[in-house]
């Protein structure tokens, strides 16, 4: 039996989004990539090949407000945890109608009772009193069991993760830079 | 026990949105037309950067909608003549495109095709 919050397929295929460009920033492709976590539901960090994130996101199957569960796990993964503040978390409800025929269907027939409440991570750009916009990056790297997200110049293109360090092969593709693939 | 009075009629859409947001404006205004026209209703827009009609939007979206310090825009509601206020949507942050594939999924649903049997 799933355990309660879990989506079912039908449910993560109508919540994944895929495509977009990096906004404002290197305008490459997003990429959107799943993320486990104690909690029930399903993470997706959308992050260009860099690693600068556009937004993150954890969708569960419930009538509470997640928010809190959710920004206690991303300050577990972030450097330093003051980074994840409440006013950066954007809660949305799903009911089904928008969310395509099958999905409809499905919470149609499971009930009422629990929609999918999704929260929403983002960080805008911050410029400091030195004049450097800062961005919000994320590590993949093996060598650390979770993501690690901590903030770095936009400009860099070896952002040091503050855990596992900067990139150890300055001639990785972009795509590779940031996992051990 | 089933309600035996007179059915409710959709009475109003309203989308909470600003201007600055390309998930409101033009899309959500342009759909949101579209979805009052179809169900009959007027389409009343509240804008969270004009003063008098933010408040109104704070409460309407803490009320009934999905509520955070800096929420979410646009979020779209429903009123009903019986005084109830259902919350239909709330954009996708990932892309602008996902929150036009909601759109164009609410316009397809089951949802929407029930209303305008009943009406």
């Amino acid at each position: 039996m799933p355990r309660p919050g879990t989506l079912a397929p039908v449910l993560r295929s109508a919540l994944a989004s895929r495509g977009g460009k990096c906004y404002r920033h290197c305008d490459r492709p997003i990429e959107t990539r799943g993320v486990a976590s104690p909690l029930p539901g399903l993470w997706q960090v959308h992050a260009c090949p860099s690693g600068v994130v556009s937004v993150t996101s954890y969708a569960e199957r419930t009538r509470r407000d997640p928010t809190k569960a959710v920004r206690t796990v991303l300050r577990a993964w972030s450097v330093p945890p003051r980074l994840v503040r409440s006013w950066d978390l954007r809660l949305a409800t799903r009911h089904g109608p928008e969310l395509g025929r099958a999905a409809e269907r499905f919470l149609g027939s499971t009930g009422p009772r629990r929609g999918v409440r999704v929260v929403y991570w983002r960080v805008y750009p911050t410029r400091g009193r030195d004049g450097i916009e800062r961005r919000l990056f994320v590590c993949f790297r093996r060598r650390h069991k979770t993501p690690v997200f901590f903030v770095a110049p936009s400009t860099s293109r070896a952002a040091a993760c503050p855990v596992c360090g900067p990139r150890e092969r300055p001639g990785a593709t972009a795509a590779g830079t940031y996992r051990d693939d | 026990m089933r309600n035996r009075g007179p059915p409710r009629k959709a009475k109003r859409l309203t989308i909470v949105l600003a201007q600055w947001c390309p998930h409101c404006v033009p899309l959500s205004v342009q759909y949101g037309r579209r979805l009052a026209a179809r169900l009959k209703v007027p389409l009343r827009t509240l804008d969270i950067d004009r003063r008098k009609q933010v408040r109104l939007a704070d409460r309407l979206v803490r009320e009934y909608g999905d509520a955070s310090p800096d929420y979410l825009i646009p979020q779209v509601f429903l009123e009903w003549s019986d005084g109830k206020v259902d919350h239909l949507l709330t954009g996708f942050s990932e892309q602008v495109p996902r929150t036009e594939r909601a759109w164009r999924d609410l316009f397809s649903s089951t949802w929407l095709r029930s209303l305008r049997t009943e009406g």
